[in-house]
């Protein structure tokens, strides 16, 4: 017997209501507590495995026993021991409780869990977001700026001299008040004590010539500051775009797929075009507005300490008002880019899947739904602009109400001679300057909401973990022979719920093995391990003996080549897109990939040969021509592994007979392995692999596998059944058009 | 339109009798045959949760469909839809508290089936699903789902603070 101190807390009672709940594995038995009460105690003796299944919004576990009664041994999951259930909150410690006590069943040793995940924030005790270390409920709200600012440093030199050029512009613009007030306080309405330096004609000229001159500069400024903005953020936002979208190359295959294409590409180009725009111009107005803002209030307060207050009066109340309406302002421009990105997203179907809709003849739905996803994005976009454009009139007005005050007893302090008229004057043109801060500030809640909208979609992009990282020294992957190893391999694409289970294989270079079973038995998992878009849960695959998270991707995809059932061909000529697998391939090996693949034929019928430009994923090109580009491009790789999953499925048997002889040439000297369900394509592997349910049932050659009379001969027969029956049809038809 | 003559495989009701075999899991007789686990499957969760519920054993071999849970003896039904609340978890919001955004993610303080709960929604249009005029659908981080029965019976203060999240 073991000791240990292994437990699992869960939430369900046996009926599905909450509980508190403990599971604990002690010594040799689990003992199942439900609210402080010991309800189970189950023996782990006769155990075979604890099963986790998971349902909606549940789980459970339960023992599977070794040696079920004999009458039950058909059906042996009914003799299973129910043990727990819980909410999905628990499902991945819960993964984590199956594999200790599995460890125990299969050693007699008793591991330690490891739940690495801290799920409560230590501060205010709410659920944290898995993946992410800080509790986003505590995280200080300026860290999202604090962060873009971090972000725009390398160009922040140019962003200040650009906001410095503006502000002494502004210095220059604010001369002209001062102007005006000489102006009229000398030779327009000169106060009793005025003593004008020149005569009223000179003066006025003088002064004149002086405003022009003030505000030509201005302007000169102006123009600079803005031309070095807009370069600083011109390059800003490829910064910010080539960061985004390098990032989403980095991340695996999973974290890409959980994102719409449409969804992506507005992070990348439309989000970071909005963060470039706060950013850069209106971090700019922003800081400009208030040095303006500061001067100008000492000016007003020198001016008159009363009248400056007044214009102050309604500030509280408006700034009280946006601060209310905040969260609610966030939702509206949250909900407006998620319709946005839908309608991206089916217009991006659409256009992919153009044959699909034309062939089923559903293009009149298409455009109601795109015209739907196109009217609820206007229907928002029209409620946002309309709430804006009530709000913010609203907002400036009360903000610049005290503009009347100013008007009202300034008028009456020059009537009684506490003020000269040149001040007034000077005091009303100054509030325009003090007004334009104070209106770009009712206007800033639009643009936060909108930049944090972007800037927190970014963020979900950077901060995503990549979960299939080069190691920090990487061994380098030379001379590759092709053996392929796998050592008690356990995957599944949500840990709790296994898609392969304890695979060992060991592939000999040279070797072609074909991969054979049901859909869902986990063949195609199986070549997504082996080109590590997916890392095991558990064990390790091998390339050449070296660990595949040893060694960096680049390395490892160099040694693969890979025909997919589906090619994806990109916009371009043919010759680019066979040339894709090898940036600096020749002429000649282009061409000599081409004729190995039997492509060369028909490309050379086409009028612009290998310069033909085919449409975005090929669409004028037959599934055979394109199959051949796929062959092609894996040919010019010349890759020591080669997997072939489904590459000649959709094909004719005319078409599919050039592609074998092409493939024939292809898999010489290598590693390959292939999946097929027309099983006769691959009766020549030297092995084949029959998975069932995620486990290796039968290894053998074809004649092996035939004699044995198990899966793979009930496949083969199936197919061969399936064949009879259509050729049989085939003849019915043809004798019954004979007729 | 061309008859399709398709069989989706109908279980005869008169024919069929769900228990809770010794280990306490749901079987079924299905005239001589005891199938001795058998697991339920809605076709339909979202929008017709009592239609179309398929049984198939452990191997997830379908034994065939109900098509209407109500087609059975009111003691079945009762047994049936005890079984289906175990695998379809999907507790009551009563009440919307706050919802309140931090990064992207938004934290929905509620009445989970009279206690008060807090969880996380990512990706709202994903997570947030209104099925009808009537029923909301909410998935948060974890993959736990939620319900609202009838979005227009729920407190006015509440469907205020979730209204603008619906998509």
């Amino acid at each position: 017997m073991t000791e240990n101190n292994n437990q699992l807390a869960f939430d369900l009672d046996g009926q599905g209501r909450p509980c508190k709940g403990v599971i604990a594995f002690a010594g040799d038995e689990l003992v199942v507590s439900e609210n402080g009460r010991e309800v189970r105690r189950v023996s782990l003796a006769g155990g075979k495995e604890l099963v986790q299944r998971t349902a909606v919004g549940c789980g459970w576990l339960e023992l599977s026993l070794k040696d079920p009664a004999d009458a039950e041994k058909a059906l042996p999951d009914s003799e299973n021991i129910f043990l727990c259930r819980f909410t999905m909150s628990a499902v991945e410690e819960a993964a984590e409780f199956c594999k200790v006590v599995n460890y125990y069943l299969e050693t007699g040793h008793a591991g330690e869990m490891r739940v690495d995940t801290v799920r409560t924030c230590p501060k205010c005790g709410r659920t944290m977001v898995q993946g992410i270390d800080v509790c986003l409920f505590c995280v200080d709200k300026s860290y999202v700026f604090r962060r873009a600012f971090k972000l725009m440093k390398p160009f922040l030199p140019a962003v200040l001299f650009s906001t410095v050029l503006m502000i002494v512009a502004n210095v220059f613009y604010m001369l002209m008040p001062v102007l005006n007030r000489m102006m009229t306080d000398q030779y327009l309405a000169p106060a009793p004590d005025a003593k004008p330096m020149f005569a009223p004609v000179k003066g006025i000229l003088i002064l004149s010539l002086l405003l022009i001159l003030v505000r030509a500069i201005g302007e000169v400024l102006y123009i600079a500051s803005n031309r070095i903005s807009i370069r600083a953020g011109t390059k800003f936002s490829d910064y910010l775009r080539r960061m985004v979208y390098d990032k989403v190359q980095q991340l695996s295959l999973a974290s890409v797929s959980k994102k719409t294409s449409g969804d992506l590409m507005k992070r990348i180009t439309s989000d970071t075009n909005q963060i470039r725009q706060f950013l850069i111009d209106q971090g700019r107005y922003a800081l400009d507005m208030a040095v303006m803002f500061a001067v100008i209030l000492v000016i007003l307060l020198l001016t008159n300490w009363k009248l400056t207050l007044m214009v102050f009066v309604p500030v509280p109340a408006v700034l009280f008002v946006m601060n209310r309406y905040w969260t609610r302002i966030r939702a509206r421009y949250e909900k407006q880019w998620r319709r946005e990105s839908r309608a991206n997203s089916i217009l991006h179907d659409i256009i992919r899947g153009i044959r699909v809709v034309k062939t089923f003849g559903n293009e009149e739905r298409e455009i109601q739904k795109y015209s739907k996803a196109s009217k609820d994005l206007a229907k928002v976009c029209v409620d946002n602009e309309r709430f804006w454009a009530k709000t913010f009139p609203v907002l400036g007005f009360f903000m610049g109400i005290g503009e009347f005050f100013v008007l009202i007893f300034g008028g009456r302090m020059v009537i009684l001679g506490e003020m000269t008229l040149g001040e007034l004057v000077q005091f009303t043109l100054f509030l325009e300057y003090i007004y334009q801060p104070l209106r770009w500030i009712a206007s800033l809640p639009r643009w936060l909401a909108n930049a944090m909208t972007s800037l927190v979609k970014i963020y979900e992009v950077l901060d995503e973990k990549v979960e299939i990282a080069d190691a920090e020294n990487p061994r380098p992957l030379e001379n590759v022979t092709g053996r392929i190893t796998f050592e008690n391999v356990s995957f599944g694409y949500k840990s709790y719920e296994p898609v392969l289970k304890h695979i060992d294989l060991d592939i000999a270079p040279g070797e072609m093995i074909g991969l054979v079973g049901h859909s869902g038995a986990g063949k195609s998992t199986l070549i997504n391990l082996i080109m590590r878009l997916y890392d095991p849960n558990s064990g390790r695959i091998l390339v050449d003996g070296t660990d595949l998270k040893d060694v960096t991707q680049k390395d490892l995809h160099d040694s693969i080549g890979v025909v997919f059932q589906e090619t994806f061909l990109f916009a371009g000529s043919l010759y680019d897109n066979i040339a894709y697998a090898k940036e600096d391939a020749t002429r000649e090996e282009v061409i000599a990939a081409a004729k190995a693949a039997n492509a060369h034929e028909f490309i050379m019928r086409l009028p612009d040969g290998y310069n033909t430009q085919i449409g975005e994923n090929g669409h004028n090109l037959s599934g055979g021509e394109r199959q051949r580009l796929a062959i092609a491009r894996a040919i010019l790789k010349n890759p020591k592994i080669l997997i072939l999953d489904e590459a000649t499925s959709s094909l004719d048997p005319e078409t599919e007979e050039k592609i074998q002889e092409a493939l024939s040439r292809l898999v010489k000297n290598r590693t390959t392995i292939a999946i097929a369900h027309r099983l006769a394509t691959l009766r020549h592997a030297n092995r084949l692999i029959v998975l069932e349910k995620g486990e290796v049932a039968e290894i053998g050659s074809h004649n092996e596998l035939m004699e044995k009379k198990g899966i793979y001969y009930r496949l083969v027969m199936a197919q061969r059944q399936t064949a009879k029956l259509r050729d049989e049809v085939a003849a019915g038809v043809t004798s019954a058009a004979g007729k | 339109m061309q008859e399709t003559n398709l069989d989706i495989g109908l279980l005869d009701p008169a024919v069929l009798t769900f228990y809770i075999n010794p280990k306490g899991f749901l079987a079924l007789k299905k005239g001589e045959e005891d199938i001795k686990r058998v697991k339920l499957t809605r076709a339909l969760p979202l929008t017709d949760p009592d239609a179309y519920i398929a049984v198939s054993d452990m191997s997830g071999k379908e034994i065939g469909i109900i098509r209407h849970i109500t087609e059975l003896p009111e003691e079945q039904q009762k047994l049936l839809r005890g079984e289906l609340s175990k695998t379809y978890y999907c507790p009551t919001i009563t009440e919307v508290l706050s919802i309140r955004e931090k990064l992207g993610y938004f934290y929905f303080d509620a009445k989970v089936d009279g206690s008060k709960k807090t969880f996380a929604v990512k990706d709202l249009s994903r997570s947030i699903k209104q099925q009808d005029d009537a029923t909301v659908f909410i998935t948060d981080v974890d993959g736990n789902r939620y319900v609202i029965r009838n979005f227009a019976e729920i407190h006015p203060a509440s469907r205020r603070k979730l209204e603008p999240y619906l998509y």
